[in-house]
């Protein structure tokens, strides 16, 4: 069989001595540096693009995409201990994971969230290899109306984010609508609120913004309380997760890794709403819906596979069409231009060691990824025994070297303070700001998809319901708005 | 009392700034590190560009010239960065032609590129080529001219980016051919190129890199390139001038540039070991690896290249409706 032979080539280059060896060195920085929030797999990526001048370039991209996998499994460490979330992704998992920790179950968490990554990523690689080609033809059938199609469906899951009232839900969302309009319109050029500042012209940083609403705001709310309410850090045997635990958690892997997976391949928009519509899908398919934002398990390990799944699928439109996915593929791709290989439809048949090389690694480098991660949960679940007052300036010190590093912009971290008092004044109202992220990512993506949309057809928004994809998303979108509407209005009977 | 002690520590610093003398100082340059400021991300084209050629002259002063990224607002942080540093010789930047001619006729910006930027030399040049979507029934630039005529204002170009060169180049062309074509921002070559892939967009003017591999698996059909003469890279595909439409002349050139006001001796300096530096074959294969035509210009040519191209650039922007009056 074709796969078969072609995976015994990849396996031949990725066991190498040497694949080997930048395999274990990519997925060890990317477990590092994941763990620090804001400095993602991106800066680790940028220091070490200078030495893929000198390392042959299969040996070269399994070492970055090591690091750039590896980042997800340790992204939402600090997010579950800390609330300090460095990526969208790793956002959605403070949601249910900090709750955890607070119940003393933050060991539970992280072994769930370090399962589910290997779940995960898991499938990511399997669809990768066996429907690589057939996924990029998917992908490639998603033009504008369907990706705007797409991001109202996302809207849709923001308003089931919420755990209080929808109708503060959906003032958040509205919010961050409203947040994600400064900038340049991309349409005419013209700045939009922008006052002057160029740092605002590509628009408010998102990583400055989600560490400042849920990390800064937390820092502020637990020194306003005099501590970090986590009074009891767990033994060994209590970082087990129970039976129960693995009931619940290991369905809502699966639709994570599924919802993730498809997410993935779509370039420019998968992973970052990829983890939000899959913690929606568990709220939904939930028996008690009420559980989730107080600790619920299946909020947190849903949400991770996705993120590890879309982290493995998003190589599909990268190498097979040359569309990265993301800033850090983007990255990755000028590693290959370095070396004279120009990503792009050829390049599976023209470098087949390469890609599948790579694809051999992943399996490889997750499984590093496993036997590496579970035991150092024992080592971060120690950062709870540090006492607050000294945990907390250096959490604030980690989160200005984290914004900073993301374009050596000193302008971000005022950002990250003001949405610090921000996210602080707005627990005190008991907002929340997961939706307003939400609404912040999607709102720009969906005006640019609607406007792109509107210019092909020349003004007409029947494009929209004429291709049967975005007719499609959008049928799925109102059903799921007509669902909410109804079982809020039969609560409220 | 203030303004005595400020007095006083002036006049102690005095004698030993007047014991160096300010040659003496640019005769040495560079005696410490020298930064790179890069309007844009780590791997973009210019970062890569930039890190190749910082690597270079660090081996060649024995300082280390390190590459900075000031991504955001299209190059112009990058280039207001270097434009406010201090004009020791530094701090250098590696700039596209936006920030440099485009963007301070668009809009109004911290800096002024003729006084608070000095140009050193082009590092690589790339010309834009159309590519068109193969399905789109036209073999030549004239067939498509027709085709555009015929229905004027009925197709989409992709782009990435308005007051992009590859937005630029497009209207460049719709100017000096008299015909209309409607435009759709992407953010980013490959979004764009797809576009055209998908018929989103029928046709964009690219950088070459980011068509090539398209042209060969047969989904995009290359017409024309924008450059005066034909480039290595697409030596194939002919210039618009030798198919009869004149006028259209864009290049996507990446430069290196300093603070305005450094020396004379500080560029003579530095310039002397870029030429080096950019005529070493090792360092042209890196140049051509990333999709540029090596090139070798003077200080005075590059000025004198800048000079000749922004008018070409208002007449462009006067036409798209972006010049910022």
């Amino acid at each position: 069989m074709d796969l078969v032979s072609n995976l015994a080539l990849g396996f031949q280059t990725a066991l190498s001595p040497m694949a080997l060896a930048f395999c274990l060195l990519g997925v060890t920085l990317g477990t590092l540096i994941g763990v620090l929030p804001g400095i993602g797999a991106m800066a680790a990526i940028a220091m070490l693009l200078p030495i893929t001048y000198h390392v042959p370039p299969t040996e070269a991209l399994i070492m970055l995409a090591g690091i750039y996998y590896g980042a997800q499994y340790g992204g939402s460490t600090a997010s579950i201990l800390l609330r300090l979330p460095g990526t969208p992704q790793a956002a959605v998992v403070t949601l249910d994971g900090y709750p955890m920790a607070q119940q003393g179950r933050a060991g539970v968490a992280l072994f769930i969230t370090t399962i589910a990554s290997f779940f995960g990523s898991v499938v990511g690689v399997v669809l990768l290899a066996g429907f690589a080609p057939l996924l990029a033809r998917g992908a490639m059938a998603f033009q504008a109306p369907e990706y705007f199609a797409l991001m109202v469906l996302g809207l849709m899951a923001a308003a089931l984010l919420t755990q209080g009232s929808a109708l503060r839900g959906l003032i958040m969302v509205a919010l961050g609508l409203s947040l994600g309009t400064v900038g340049t319109d991309l349409q005419t050029g013209t700045f939009r609120f922008v006052f002057g500042m160029p740092e605002l012209a590509d628009g408010i940083g998102l990583v400055a913004m989600a560490m400042g609403l849920f990390g800064v705001s937390e820092v502020i709310a637990n020194a306003a309380r005099g501590g970090a309410p986590v009074a009891r850090t767990p033994r060994w045997r209590e970082m087990i997760p129970t039976r129960a635990d693995w009931r619940a958690a290991l369905p809502a892997m699966g639709r994570g890794a599924g919802v993730g997976a498809g997410f993935g391949a779509l370039p420019g928009t998968g992973s970052s709403i990829a983890a939000f519509v899959s913690y929606a899908v568990e709220k939904r398919v939930a028996r008690d819906p009420s559980r989730f934002g107080r600790g619920a398990i299946q909020g947190v390990s849903a949400p991770e596979a996705a993120n590890n799944a879309a982290a493995q699928t998003a190589f599909i439109p990268t190498l097979t069409l040359g569309i990265p996915g993301d800033a850090v593929l983007a990255l990755m791709l000028g590693a290959l231009i370095i070396h004279g290989i120009i990503p792009g439809p050829g390049l599976i048949e023209a470098q087949p060691a390469l890609f599948w090389g790579l694809v051999a690694s992943f399996v490889l480098g997750n499984l590093m990824l496993l036997v590496l991660n579970l035991p150092l949960i024992g080592v971060w679940i120690s950062i709870l025994r540090v006492p607050y007052r000294l945990l907390y300036p250096a959490i604030l010190v980690f989160i200005c070297i984290g914004v900073f590093s993301i374009r050596n912009s000193v302008f971000d971290i005022w950002v990250v303070l003001i949405f610090g008092a921000v996210g602080y004044g707005m627990r005190l109202l008991r907002f929340e700001p997961a939706p307003l992220l939400l609404g912040f990512i999607l709102g720009p993506l969906a005006e640019q998809y609607l406007r792109r949309a509107m210019t092909v057809s020349r003004g007409d928004p029947m494009i929209f319901l004429e291709r049967p994809i975005s007719a499609g998303l959008l049928a799925v979108a109102a059903l799921l708005l007509v669902w909410t509407l109804a079982s809020a209005w039969r609560r409220a009977r | 009392m203030n303004k005595f002690v400020a007095l006083a520590a002036v006049a102690a610093l005095a004698p030993t700034a007047a014991l160096v003398p300010a040659t003496a100082q640019a005769e040495d340059w560079p005696t410490r590190s020298v930064t790179v400021v890069v309007g844009f991300g780590a791997g973009s084209t210019p970062d890569l560009l930039a890190r190749a050629v910082a690597e270079g002259l660090q081996e060649r002063f024995g300082q280390p010239f390190v590459v900075d990224n000031r991504p955001g607002a299209g190059g112009n942080i990058g280039l207001d960065a270097v434009a406010q540093a201090d004009p020791d010789g530094y701090t250098l930047g590696v700039t596209i032609p936006g920030p440099l001619i485009v963007n301070p006729m668009r809009m109004d910006l911290m800096y002024d590129p003729a006084t608070d930027i000095r140009p050193v030399t082009m590092l690589g040049t790339q010309p834009s080529v159309l590519a068109v979507n193969a399905d789109l029934e036209v073999e030549t630039l004239e067939e498509l001219l027709d085709l555009l005529r015929a229905d004027p204002g009925a197709y989409n170009y992709a782009s990435i980016g308005v007051g992009s060169i590859s937005q630029l180049a497009m209207e460049m062309v719709a100017l000096a051919s008299g015909t209309e074509v409607e435009h759709i921002p992407y953010t980013s070559s490959p979004e764009a190129v797809q576009a055209v892939i998908g018929n989103e967009a029928q046709m964009a003017t690219m950088p070459p890199l980011a068509v090539l591999s398209h042209a060969e698996a047969g989904t995009l059909r290359l017409l024309a390139q924008t450059s005066a003469e034909r480039m290595d890279i697409v030596a194939d595909v002919p210039t618009f001038a030798e198919l009869g439409v004149d006028g259209v002349q864009a290049e996507a050139w990446n430069a290196l540039v300093t603070t305005g006001g450094v020396s004379d001796a500080v560029i003579d300096t530095l310039y002397g070991a870029l030429a080096e530096l950019l005529a070493d074959p090792d360092m042209q294969a890196r140049i051509s690896a990333l999709g540029f035509q090596p090139v070798q210009m003077t200080p005075a040519e590059f000025e004198a290249r800048i000079a000749e191209e922004t008018p070409r650039w208002r007449a462009v922007l006067q036409a798209a409706d972006l010049l910022n009056e």
